[in-house]
């Protein structure tokens, strides 16, 4: 009788053992899987926050690009035209914005200007002429042995006035400004 | 009448309903967390591209010869050729008669400026895959209102039922001497 009754007290505590032994295993799991998710959140928001500072950048760069005095329009009292660059000075760009006080400023980027109306051949009748694009400033990110190591690249593209002052009168076309920037 | 293992059944379902809520909620905000930054982008280079794509339009300048001005001063498009729209546009179709004083490739000036405008849109936002919609509305002296100008993209405009995704350049007011008042507005949306 004492035996039964012994045995009955150690299958209890045995079951008792086993409910505690598969809650902990439970609680573990769970711990591993709420670790696991709280770095997987973790990672996220730190590539959500360099992705944001990205195109920050971006974004920076292409507002830089629309207001630069060594591009945009003037009425001759010094009044510069929103959204709108001078063709005369477009032409001179790319010499000028080689030197490296321009990579403090846009760092890895490329900056093209196309014109987009009016298509120059309708007026010119030339059908051979191609788009007129601007290469305005081009430095990609290069390793020593000039290999690209960018993993990224991200465009901005605005619509930009044109002002045409080569034939002694302001004439306005429309072009695209697009601002690559290097991840 | 429900047994205490029952019950206790009962209270480890609540608690089962209770985590799966808290992991739905936790990984809604996840997403919209997830979200924000890229919109603040899109909201930026919508608002940019319509101010900056509405100004270049306005400010498009046409050979005079092309217009029979008899001069070779360019014309600006959104200021003497949408002036002249305005005031020889009729109240009624058909809206363009080929009355007015410029005809730009012997077309009246609405038409001329909507054929432009098109092309314009086309070429600089709408090969960039946003879709666009150009409004140009006219306020009379005498009141009423009508629009003059609806340029939708091919495809498809920018409806009211777009208000999350779409951006406008707001209004750019143009007075029209013994006419009234023009007012001109481009959307853009994704």
């Amino acid at each position: 009788m004492k035996k039964n009754k012994k045995m009955g007290r150690d299958r209890k505590a045995q079951i008792q053992m086993t409910e505690t032994v598969a809650i902990l295993f439970i609680f573990f799991v769970l711990l591993t899987f709420g670790i696991v998710f709280y770095y997987q959140f973790q990672k996220s928001s730190l590539q959500n926050k360099q992705e944001e500072i990205f195109q920050r950048q971006a974004i920076e760069k292409t507002t830089q690009v629309l207001f630069l005095p060594e591009l945009s329009c003037t009425k001759g009292e010094g009044e510069s035209e929103d959204f709108c660059f001078d063709i005369l000075k477009l032409n001179q760009a790319e010499e000028l914005l080689k030197i490296d006080y321009y990579y403090q400023i846009f760092g890895f980027a490329t900056i093209t200007v196309e014109q987009v109306f009016p298509d120059e051949q309708d007026f010119s009748g030339d059908e051979s002429s191609s788009p007129k694009i601007w290469p305005v400033y081009d430095r990609e990110k290069k390793d020593a042995e000039g290999n690209v190591i960018w993993e990224r690249k991200e465009e901005t593209r605005f619509v930009v006035t044109l002002k045409d002052e080569s034939q002694g009168k302001a004439e306005y076309k429309v072009g695209v400004v697009t601002v690559g920037v290097y991840q | 009448m429900d047994s205490p293992r029952g019950k206790l059944g009962q209270m480890e379902v609540v608690g089962l309903v209770v985590i799966v809520i808290l992991i739905s909620l936790g990984m809604i905000f996840l997403a919209i967390f997830a979200l924000k930054s890229d919109e603040q982008k899109k909201v930026f280079t919508r608002k940019e591209l319509a101010s900056s794509t509405m100004a270049a339009l306005l400010k498009l300048t046409v050979p005079g010869q092309e217009c029979g001005s008899g001069s070779d001063v360019p014309l600006p498009l959104g200021d003497k050729i949408l002036e002249d729209c305005a005031q020889h546009y009729g109240s009624g179709p058909p809206n363009y008669d080929g009355r007015s004083d410029f005809l730009c490739d012997n077309k009246h000036s609405c038409q001329y400026f909507e054929e432009t405008a098109s092309t314009v849109l086309e070429d600089a936002v709408g090969r960039v895959g946003k879709r666009y919609e150009l409004q140009v509305s006219l306020l009379r002296l005498g009141g009423e209102q009508e629009t003059i100008f609806l340029i939708r993209s091919a495809a498809g405009g920018c409806p009211k039922s777009f208000a999350s995704d779409r951006d406008g350049s707001g209004l750019y007011p143009l007075q029209i001497r013994q006419v009234g008042l023009l007012q001109s507005q481009l959307f853009i949306c994704d």
